[in-house]
């Protein structure tokens, strides 16, 4: 068995005659057959864990150190350390390693690898997020289940799991936090020897699909159709005329009246307590169906008795509400189905915030206004039902995001978006935030964006900050925006600022409106502080950003 | 020292130094006697100078604009007091005086005021990730009528809102009609209940003197039979604690089916000190381990998330606002039976600084203004207070602040600091329970 370990490189001094050993490195951009000192331990760790769990003596490994002179690790490095293995015809690859942007070059040479018979096997993300190759169709995942009892466990046709406990390696007096799925990876490589190293002829997958259940397959076979099917809430939207009940009932001073939604014709007026004619302002009830939408992230209540009030109209409660769900109206990600990534062509401006309630909405819709006034075919998506009122595809913001089918169906969204509709440019209003603003919201708050930035290339990012943010935090979580590849990020400072009294509140904590001295205030101190372009709401309004979007995206 | 303080949780010593917010480890006081010692210690620890003078800057956090702004769209609460009387007279009570008074005469909440108050919380809450419309009283459930009054009104009026509803009872009203009302119309009960037979029939006793236990007791079985699950998710429990604390209470607390409960210090009243049985300190000093009582548990580290928010926050600054201190006019608001709106329904609503409005105006900003003034300067010297971040003053405190009030503060800082730093911040587990416990 010929198995290509790329990783940081084995150290000489570690391998004590277990088995031949054959050292590549990147030099020049090039792998050569030439030893390089490792930069760490985790190639060598990954040696000693891959020859340590097989019983085969027949084994050769191949070091393919793919650290670079500054000791990075490129996409372009991965992918000729791989062309290198095939190269060398070996058995197995294992990259202990990944990166969280999705590559086509990446995939297309672990879809030859594959063609040769060559089985790759990658350790999953860290974070529960992405990482290719891990999560590509072609390469057997490895994630760590510390629960579970077996050997190897399959998780799903490309993912196995394995036993192991994260622990900690020393090197002279520095502790590393060695990360488990990294040697879990390189554990199942050990035992793969095992099972292919037998009869070298053997196709290798046929082996892995009756022993493991794995099935990796290269082609996507569940693209069957390229269609895009309009979402339930559209469908209404195309065929009746709509009374809209708003919550916060403040809603509708955001939203651009000309870009509203021609069949909603009516809104409820909290304190005149009857329904509104957007055309002339008088009473009005000459309507089919009543929508009533939240948009805040709080889960609302409303009265039973709603039904039986209404009972001509067709009543629909789109957002968060406690004893209604009417969200199968919106689009939902796991419709879109996919085991690839395809290449998007349209440009991306992504919105997005470090917490909810800055503006974010706001953002989207003034600039929706000035794009579609210059003619532009602007495909508009949100996760906030207020999306609805004006021609925004509205996506039911999941409760479990589940990695990487999220990437690949909002992938593939756009793709067949892009396919059916002649699209000039996208507008996404990512729901949740980019990272942890509170103690409780430590998992799931952010991982969507995380979604979003794996599955298209984002071009321009508008960043919803609050005034009191931190300048070091808020720095940190740019540089989260341009490891994402995101080339440009504008800075939009909110005009809401975190109450600090509801920092422990059940169901996340509140915003406020701060007044304008403290604002100006923080916008300046956000302009003195900060490279990147700092925008005040007013300055959006005025068009500013929307000038310097267009300067970027031309 | 300036704004810091020797902790001794027992176990071990530390120094906390408020205006940083950070500790260290120490092994005796006389570390910082010593001169040498104490340089030394100040640079092996990178400690402040905690024998330089220095103050904290007390300020309100938010202007009169933000204020206003909330009270245009964020506000949380109406507690309705429907009537002064009440069919108990707990001996604790602070209607007491009232009620005793031949020459008072006890109000009651005309509908006008309710739906007044009403029309301030609906028409105010449009931001609100809360929209909550409370029954108080005296005894809420003798107003039945209005309270379904109300409830109808909201119905008609904003047939798209359903706000949540609280009462707070004695209980002794609590039949299979009332029981009936409250699941239909989907309302949170808390019932004051002062745990065992005997303890609750010490105090809380009706006009002739007999005990309510039985009618209590009798009516909270019969509600828990009808609908148990209803019962737990929304029945909670306020034990005032006028003996302390004690396993006998503590145990028969513990065992109740419900959400939650509130342990309540007594607040000591003239009328009610005048009277008290002499014996009820005798259990004083009886050692409680409070982790053997899961809901005692739960609230004291409930009590830990102030240290843990703290301790875990990104920066910390001298500018302070001390105590726990809500915004006045968003999360309670108290309605008198005549109208006015209190800052909250703890406070001693015959006192004019607490008032902060009335139904038939709002809230008023000049009426807020006066109360955070006087907030302010009654927390004057809380400016070189080491434990005042973790102070639990609140209004209802700022016309009581003595010395008295500020020792027992302190020392309630400095065990609850102790347990802390001995148990909990060494506590991967704890401090993951801490970080995730939401308080409201």
């Amino acid at each position: 068995m010929k198995i290509a370990l790329i990783d940081t490189g084995i150290s000489k001094n570690e391998i004590n005659n277990r088995c031949e050993v054959r050292h590549f490195s990147l030099v020049k951009q090039k792998i050569v057959e030439e030893y390089k000192d490792p930069g760490d331990v985790h190639g060598t760790e990954c040696f000693k864990e891959i020859v340590s769990n097989t019983n085969s003596n027949q084994i050769q490994i191949l070091d393919i150190n793919i650290l670079d002179e500054s000791g990075d690790i490129q996409v372009v490095s991965i992918i000729s350390g791989i062309k290198k293995s095939i190269e060398e015809k070996v058995d197995i690859i294992n990259i202990s390693l990944g990166l969280t942007a999705y590559s086509q070059e990446l995939y297309d040479v672990c879809e030859k690898a594959m063609q040769n018979n060559i089985v790759m096997v990658s350790a999953a993300s860290h974070n529960n997020t992405i990482s290719f190759p891990a999560d590509f169709n072609n390469v057997i995942c490895v994630k760590v289940d510390q629960q579970q009892t077996e050997k190897i466990k399959t998780v799903d046709h490309t993912t196995v799991s394995i036993p192991m406990k994260d622990f900690i390696i020393r090197e002279k007096d520095t502790e590393f936090d060695f990360s488990s799925s990294s040697l879990a990876c390189a554990r199942l490589c050990g035992y793969l020897c095992d099972d292919l190293g037998s009869m070298p002829l053997n196709d290798k997958f046929k082996i892995l699909s009756r022993k493991y259940n794995i099935k990796l397959c290269g082609n996507d076979d569940m693209n069957d159709s390229d269609e895009l099917r309009q979402c339930g809430i559209q469908e209404i939207l195309l065929n009746n005329r709509v009374g809209v009940v708003l919550f916060p009932s403040n809603l509708l001073e955001l939203v651009n009246k000309d870009l509203m939604h021609k069949n909603i014709v009516a809104y409820y007026d909290h304190k005149k307590c009857e329904f509104i004619s957007f055309k002339d302002g008088l009473p009005k009830n000459d309507f089919d169906v009543i929508i009533i939408l939240n948009s805040s992230y709080i889960d609302l209540e409303v009265p039973e008795t709603i039904k039986e009030k209404y009972i001509n109209y067709q009543v629909i409660c789109i957002g968060n509400f406690i004893n209604m769900d009417y969200n199968q109206y919106l689009y939902d990600y796991n419709e879109f189905k996919a085991s690839e990534i395809s290449v998007l062509k349209a440009p991306v401006i992504a919105v997005t915030s470090l917490c909810s309630g800055l503006n974010k909405s706001d953002i989207q819709f003034s600039l929706l206004k000035s794009l579609r006034q210059d003619g532009l075919e602007i495909e508009s998506v949100s996760n906030n039902p207020i999306g609805i009122l004006c021609g925004t595809n509205v996506f039911n913001f999941p409760k479990e995001l589940k990695f990487p089918d999220i990437v690949y169906s909002i992938n593939r969204y756009m793709y067949l978006a892009e396919m059916n509709k002649g699209i000039d440019a996208w507008l996404i209003n990512i729901g949740g935030a980019i990272g942890q603003v509170n103690s409780l919201n430590t998992y799931n708050f952010g991982k969507l964006a995380d979604a979003y930035f794996s599955a298209a290339n984002i071009d321009i990012a508008l960043m919803c900050v609050n005034p009191s943010i931190d300048v070091d935090n808020l720095k940190l979580q740019l540089a989260h925006l341009y490891k994402h590849g995101i080339e440009k990020v504008f800075i939009v400072l909110s005009h809401n600022d975190i109450d600090p009294t509801t920092m422990d509140y059940r169901d996340g904590l509140q915003t406020y409106c701060i007044d304008h001295a403290k604002y100006t205030a923080a916008a300046e101190y956000l302009k003195n502080n900060m490279e990147e372009q700092v925008f005040t709401l007013e300055e959006v309004e005025e068009g500013s950003l929307y000038r310097s979007v267009i300067e970027t995206l031309s | 020292m300036y704004l810091s303080k020797i902790i001794n949780s027992g176990s071990n010593m530390y120094i906390y130094d408020a205006l940083n917010n950070s500790f260290a480890t120490i092994n005796s006081e006389e570390d910082f006697l010593d001169d040498e010692k104490y340089a030394d210690f100040l640079i092996n620890n990178e400690f402040r100078d905690i024998k330089k003078p220095c103050k904290f800057d007390v300020k309100y956090s938010y202007s009169e604009d933000e204020l206003n702004n909330m009270y245009s769209s964020r506000i949380k609460n109406m507690t309705l007091a429907l009537t002064e009387q009440c069919n108990l007279r707990c001996k604790y009570c602070g209607y007491m005086p009232k009620y005793m008074d031949d020459n008072h005469s006890l109000k009651e909440m005309s509908k006008e005021v309710a739906f007044k108050a009403i029309d301030i919380l609906m028409m105010n809450s449009h931001e609100s990730e809360l929209c909550n419309l409370s029954f108080y009283g005296g005894e809420p459930l003798l107003k039945l009528d209005l309270i379904t009054e109300c409830i109808n009104y909201i119905s008609n009026k904003y047939p798209f809102r359903k706000p949540s509803y609280n009462i707070t009872t004695n209980a002794v009203l609590l039949d299979d009609k009332v029981t009936d009302f409250i699941i239909k119309n989907d309302i949170k009960i808390n019932i004051s209940l002062d745990g065992p037979k005997e303890q609750q029939n010490k105090y809380r006793v009706d006009c002739n003197g007999n005990g309510s236990y039985e009618k209590v007791y009798h009516n909270i079985q019969a509600f828990y039979q009808k609908d148990p699950k209803f019962f737990r998710e929304n029945v909670t429990y306020n034990v005032v604690m006028f003996n302390g604390a004690s396993n006998e209470l503590y145990e028969s607390v513990d065992n109740l089916w419900k959400s939650n409960v509130n342990m309540i210090d007594l607040f000591p009243t003239e009328y009610f000190m005048n009277l008290r049985d002499k014996d009820d300190d005798i259990k004083k000093g009886e050692k409680i381990d409070i982790r053997t009582y899961d809901f005692a548990y739960k609230n004291m580290l409930k009590g830990m998330k102030k240290y843990y928010n703290s301790f875990s926050g990104v920066a910390c600054s001298s500018t302070i606002l001390p105590g726990g201190f809500c915004v006045p006019g968003v999360r309670k608001n108290f309605v008198t039976t005549d109208g006015r709106i209190i800052v909250c329904e703890k406070v001693d609503e015959n006192q004019e600084v607490f008032e902060i409005g009335d139904v038939y105006n709002g809230i008023d900003i000049n009426k807020i203004r006066r109360l955070v003034d006087k907030t302010l300067e009654s927390m004057d010297k809380c400016k070189y207070c080491w434990a005042a971040k973790f102070c639990k003053i609140c209004f209802k405190d700022i016309l009581n602040i003595n010395n008295e009030f500020c020792e027992k503060s302190r020392k309630d800082v400095e065990r609850e600091l102790g347990y802390y730093l001995d148990h909990v911040n060494t506590d991967r587990g704890l401090v993951n329970y801490v970080a995730n416990i939401s308080l409201i």
